[in-house]
């Protein structure tokens, strides 16, 4: 029998997928505020 | 009592499992490990609204620039999307097992309609994020940046819900495999207005409306224009609009309709009378069908092909890339660009041959697989012959537009020559294929390590559709004559041989 941390646990990957999530806004947050400060500057 | 966290245990239950079908829909659906796209996807697609806007930033004024992304934002997140809305369509079986549980009917409404708002929401806030920023430079406030993301949620939900509405309508009225075939109907008309949206909306955002073809009188009937209004109005920067009129009486009625619709019965299945009679491709394909082992294997791949939504969405955005050439095409352009035009759909087949072992319901290869004949040379022999029955009416469209364009004169022998050359090149095309067709799981689909050789092909189709238009235009009688009798001998070449499958 597998042990228990082997197994797919669906919940754990659903908000570990979505902490990936948050990563990537917040990304797309950062580079449009440099291109703005950039650009104003 | 403990009906209320009971209530919220089953909502987060259902949400939980829906989220994962979502994020990991076929890899799990098999019990397999598998990996999430969505992430990759937001990346990907934000980082193109990213430079969407970037480009438009600074020299659109407020309306354009607001329109023109939550139009961007809008498209990509209903592109996305529709792949989705009609998983429920096609499991009903999800649908059905969920419904016999003991879940209530007010928990699972709000459990559905919490789970389309979250996954409608994490795409067009992800989306949207980039241009809401900037938003706040062009309109010169903070609170630029909640209200984009607010209005691009909303015209994402309005966009949904206008394509909703017709799928829904047939669903209910004609029944489930009308609607999931306008669903993919839509998808691909939705793919290829987007293209030339895209290209169009950016020209008219940097030069004004005039650059729009029809202009501000067409523009005005666009949601994210009203939206964009609705968000100057709101922030006090415009007066007297009747954006935020428009933007929540269009929410409402699509949203009312949406519901309408969806409470009335479905149409039951036995109740779809059959068709007499064989469909038009086989009765094209009839002329060349030497044996009824022979028709059976084209009847089957036709069916197939109708049937094979994967193919659908392959095969029909490749034939509106050359109409919207020509529909395009200015008034004089040259004769080349229609004759690149009508030598596409050949020029994409060793590309959709590719993908053509591996089908959805590949269970039904039975039929093959029972027939006393080789498979594959069955299958090489029934993809030729349905893909040239296929080409008649491609071939009759593009001619109906080019004659429109150009006049019958000169559209009729490059309609000839690019037929012609499709039956010729199609057995030979045919022959790539090594397995017999339908027959693999689609999970299973490896691209191939190169597409040298398929590109070598397009090119060489090209360049012969070239040439045959370049001779055309020097001297038109031969050539014409020669075009026909280019048909005549591809249509004498997929005729049965002796001694060829019985």
């Amino acid at each position: 029998m597998k042990p228990d941390s082997d197994r797919p646990d669906p919940v754990r990957d659903l908000w570990a997928e979505l902490r990936a999530l948050l990563l990537v806004y917040g990304a797309l947050v950062l580079v449009p505020l440099l291109t703005g400060f950039a650009c104003q500057s | 009592m403990a009906e209320g966290p009971h209530a919220r245990r089953q909502v987060g239950a259902l949400l939980s499992a829906w989220l994962v079908v979502d994020l990991w829909a076929g890899a799990r659906r098999r019990g397999g490990g598998g990996s999430a796209t969505l992430t990759t996807t937001i990346f990907a697609q934000g980082f193109l609204a990213y430079l969407f806007a970037a480009l438009s930033w600074q020299d659109s004024n407020a309306v354009a620039y607001l329109a023109g992304n939550l139009a961007f934002v809008g498209a990509l997140v209903l592109l996305s999307l529709l792949g989705g809305l009609g998983r429920e369509l096609r499991h009903p079986a999800d649908r059905d097992l969920v419904r016999t549980s003991p879940i209530g009917a007010p928990t699972y409404f709000v459990a559905r309609a919490l789970h389309s708002v979250l996954w409608l929401g994490l795409q067009a806030v992800g989306l949207a994020l980039p241009a809401a920023v900037l938003a706040c430079w062009t309109l010169d406030t903070v609170l630029a940046f909640p209200l984009f993301l607010a209005m691009a949620l909303l015209v994402s939900a309005l966009l949904v819900g206008l394509q909703l509405v017709p799928i829904l309508a047939v669903d209910r009225l004609l029944g489930e495999h009308a609607a999931v075939g306008l669903a993919t109907l839509l998808r691909t008309l939705l793919l290829g207005a987007s293209f030339f949206g895209l290209a169009l909306g950016l020209r008219a955002m940097l030069r004004g409306p005039e650059a729009f073809p029809g202009g501000i009188d067409l523009l005005r009937w666009l949601p994210p224009l009203w939206f964009a209004e609705a968000a100057l109005e709101l922030l006090g920067l415009r007066a007297g609009g009747d954006g935020l009129l428009l933007a929540g009486a269009s929410l409402a009625g699509t949203a009312l309709l949406a519901f309408g619709l969806a409470v009335l019965p479905r149409r039951p299945l036995a109740a779809r009378p059959r068709r007499r009679g064989d469909p038009l491709p086989l009765r094209l394909a009839r002329p060349w069908l030497g044996s009824p082992a022979e028709r059976g294997g084209v009847a089957f791949v036709l069916a197939m092909l109708a049937r094979e939504r994967s193919f659908r969405l392959r095969a029909l955005p490749l034939l509106g890339l050359p109409l919207g050439m020509i529909f395009f095409a200015e008034k004089d352009a040259h004769g080349l660009f229609f004759a690149m035009a009508h030598s596409l759909p050949i020029a994409f087949v060793p590309f959709l041959l590719h993908s053509l072992p591996f089908a959805e319901q590949h269970r039904a290869n039975w039929v093959l697989a029972e027939a006393p004949l080789e498979p594959v040379a069955t299958s090489r022999r029934a993809v030729a012959l349905a893909f040239a029955a296929l080409v008649v009416p491609a071939q009759l469209l593009l001619l109906a537009l080019d004659a429109w364009e150009r006049g019958l004169g000169p559209a009729l022998p490059t309609t000839m020559a690019a037929t012609g050359l499709a039956w010729l090149l199609l057995p030979r095309f045919a022959r790539s294929l090594d397995q017999p067709v339908f027959s693999q799981d689609p999970d299973s689909f490896r691209t191939p390590p190169s597409l040298n050789g398929d590109l070598g092909v397009g090119l060489v189709v090209s360049a012969l559709a070239i040439a045959a238009e370049l001779a055309l235009g020097k001297r038109p009688a031969p050539w014409t004559a020669l075009a026909a009798v280019l048909l005549v001998v591809g249509f004498l070449a997929l005729r049965p041989r002796r001694g060829g499958l019985r």
